[in-house]
């Protein structure tokens, strides 16, 4: 088992955002889920990690455009000759 | 001649419902991603509203440039971005957009203390309503923001928001990095503000 302080590294914390937004190569992945799956300090932080990113995306207002601004944009289009 | 004339005038017709329909396809599916974005670029309704009635006009004017089929999503925030980025430098009367490199050695100087403080504690956070957690990804530096909002909000993959903001992929890495770290920030001060405890 690994200590607490490998998985508060900057490093460490890096490679967990990398693997939690899908951009790590195939090699990188599957030893970074070996270490984390030795370590439960590290496990723990990329489930942490994981939460906020889905907390934002759950809670980050979303907006939706309005019927006015579809209708006002096809209406201009018919003005706009393509190039 | 007439006939000629008809002929062109019939050739032009069928080209714009081609466009048309490449249009209404392909682009106008993104619309309310594409608002959600410019909103929160210019956190205001109005703005966003032309933001991306700008968008839409501009790519439909290039449409030829487009290939169908490939990434319109992207194609059109790389659109939205640049419109943004056009009336954000004529607003602000500035020759070039927000100082990123003042900020990054701002924060690379305290690295370590900055991510160390970054432990923030979920059942701080997890209490807070969306618009508390907009008001702080909101308040972040314009270049930190966009790339929470294309990676978290919509999903881009770095080589898309690479493309989309027209940096390498190694700085789309380091500021989203640095950008989560300041909004965890932001976040551990509205909840403080709000009256909520960390225990540590």
């Amino acid at each position: 088992m690994e200590n607490p302080g490998t998985s508060n590294s900057p490093e460490f914390l890096k490679q967990v955002q990398l693997a939690i937004d899908g951009a790590l190569r195939p090699d990188e992945q599957t030893a970074f889920f070996k270490q984390i799956n030795d370590c439960p300090f590290c496990l723990e932080k990329y489930y942490k990690e994981r939460r906020f990113k889905q907390f934002l995306e759950n809670k980050v207002v979303k907006k939706c455009v309005s019927d006015d601004l579809i209708s006002r944009i096809k209406s201009n289009l018919d003005r706009t000759p393509p190039q | 001649m007439v006939s000629l004339q008809t002929m062109s005038v019939s050739s032009q017709e069928e080209l714009k419902r081609e466009k048309d329909r490449v249009f209404e396809k392909e682009f106008l599916p993104h619309i309310n991603a594409l608002y959600n974005f410019a909103f929160h670029l210019t956190y205001n309704e109005e703005d966003a509203n032309d933001l991306v009635q700008e968008t839409y006009m501009k790519a439909y004017r290039f449409i030829s440039s487009y290939v169908e089929g490939t990434n319109a999503k992207a194609w059109l925030f790389k659109i939205l971005k640049n419109a943004f980025i056009n009336e954000y430098r004529k607003k602000s009367k500035r020759p070039t957009k927000v100082d990123y490199e003042e900020i990054v050695s701002y924060h690379d100087s305290e690295d370590t203390s900055y991510i160390g403080s970054l432990d923030l504690r979920e059942e701080i956070y997890q209490g807070m309503l969306g618009d508390e957690v907009t008001k702080a990804l909101n308040a972040l530096p314009v270049d930190f923001k966009t790339v929470v909002l294309l990676c978290d909000i919509e999903g881009f993959t770095y080589e898309e928001i690479a493309k989309i903001i027209d940096i390498p992929i190694g700085t789309v890495r380091s500021r989203l990095h640095r950008a989560r770290n300041m909004l965890k920030e932001k976040l551990k001060e509205y909840a403080s503000n709000l009256g909520y405890k960390e225990n540590r």
